[in-house]
C-alpha cells in the first residue's frame, strides 16, 4: 500500500470504471477501466488490471492490459506482464522480456523525410555553376 | 571424469518453408529436406552498410552500432540483436533486442519476444509474441 503513495488517484482492483478522467498528477490503475485516461504525469496500468482506454499521459507503465491507442510525451514502460493492443506514440519506450505488443509503434521518430531531399538540391547547385563558369 | 558431451546436432526451422530438421552444430549452410531449396544455418553479423533484397538465415543476426541493414526484410531463426539501424521487415522465430542506441524501421516486426532499451527507436508495426505457423505436410 505505501507504494500507492505517490499516486493521488487510485482506481482499485475492484472497482469498474466507465467514462473519461483526467488527472494532473499521477494515477494508478488497479481494476477494469473503460473509456479514456489523460495525465500530465504518470499514469500505472498494475498488474491485472484492464483498460479499453486511449491513454494519454507524460509517463506510463503497463503491467496490465490496455486496449487502444497510447501517447506518452516523455516515456513508455513495458513491464513483463504488460500487454497492449493499439498503437504507440512515445519519445521514449523500454520492453521487458515477456510483454507483448500488437499495434503500430512510433517510438523516438518524428516521421520526418525532407531533409535528404533539401541537401541533394544543394549538392547539385555547385555542379551547375561550375556549367555555367565553362560556358 | 568423464566430461558431458554437448549435443552435436541442433533444431533448425526452414524460414522458406517451415519445416523442422537437424543439422550438425558445425553446419554453415544445407539443403531443407522438404522443400530441397538451399537454407543458410550460419549467424550473420553486419559491422558495415549492407544493402539486401532479403537477409535470411537459420541462425542468429547481430547488428553492431555501425552496421545498417536495408532489406525487403530479414528471416532468422534464433533472433535478432540490433545496436544499430535495421530497415527491414523482421520475421523470426527467436528473440529481437533493440539496443540503446538501435533503430528499427519497416512494415512489420514479428518476433517471440522484444526488449527495447530505453533510447531506441522504433517505426512500424509490431506483433510480439507471434509465433510462424507450422506447415502443412511437415516431414516426420
Amino acid at each position: 500500500m505505501a507504494e500507492n503513495n505517490e499516486f493521488g488517484t487510485v482506481i482499485g482492483a475492484d472497482a469498474n470504471f466507465k467514462g473519461d478522467l483526467s488527472f494532473d498528477s499521477a494515477a494508478k490503475v488497479l481494476g477494469k477501466f473503460e473509456g479514456s485516461i489523460t495525465s500530465k504525469g504518470k499514469v500505472q496500468v498494475a498488474d491485472g488490471a484492464d483498460c479499453k482506454a486511449t491513454v494519454k499521459a507524460k509517463e506510463i507503465s503497463v503491467e496490465g492490459h490496455i486496449e487502444g491507442n497510447i501517447e506518452a510525451t516523455d516515456r513508455v514502460e513495458l513491464r513483463p506482464k504488460g500487454i497492449i493492443t493499439g498503437d504507440i506514440t512515445a519519445a521514449r519506450m523500454t520492453m521487458a522480456d515477456g510483454a507483448s505488443i500488437d499495434g503500430h509503434c512510433r517510438i523516438g521518430v518524428n516521421g520526418q523525410s525532407g531533409s535528404r531531399s533539401a541537401t541533394s538540391s544543394a549538392e547539385v547547385k555547385p555542379q551547375q555553376q561550375q556549367a555555367a563558369a565553362k560556358k | 571424469m568423464a566430461k558431458a558431451k554437448a549435443p552435436a546436432r541442433r533444431t533448425i526451422r526452414c524460414y522458406l518453408c517451415g519445416n523442422r530438421s537437424e543439422v550438425s552444430l558445425r553446419t554453415m549452410s544445407t539443403t531443407c529436406p522438404k522443400c530441397n531449396r538451399a537454407i543458410k544455418v550460419e549467424d550473420v553479423t553486419v559491422k558495415t552498410y549492407l544493402p539486401v533484397n532479403d537477409l535470411q538465415t537459420c541462425g542468429k543476426v547481430t547488428i553492431t552500432a555501425k552496421g545498417r541493414v536495408v532489406a525487403k526484410r530479414i528471416q532468422c531463426g534464433d533472433g535478432v540483436v540490433c545496436e544499430g539501424t535495421i530497415e527491414a521487415a523482421i520475421e523470426t522465430d527467436g528473440d529481437v533486442s533493440l539496443g540503446p542506441k538501435a533503430l528499427w524501421k519497416g512494415q512489420v516486426l514479428q518476433s517471440r519476444s522484444l526488449q527495447i532499451a530505453d533510447g531506441a527507436k522504433l517505426l512500424g508495426l509490431v506483433t510480439v509474441p507471434w509465433h510462424r505457423p507450422e506447415s502443412n505436410g511437415e516431414k516426420k
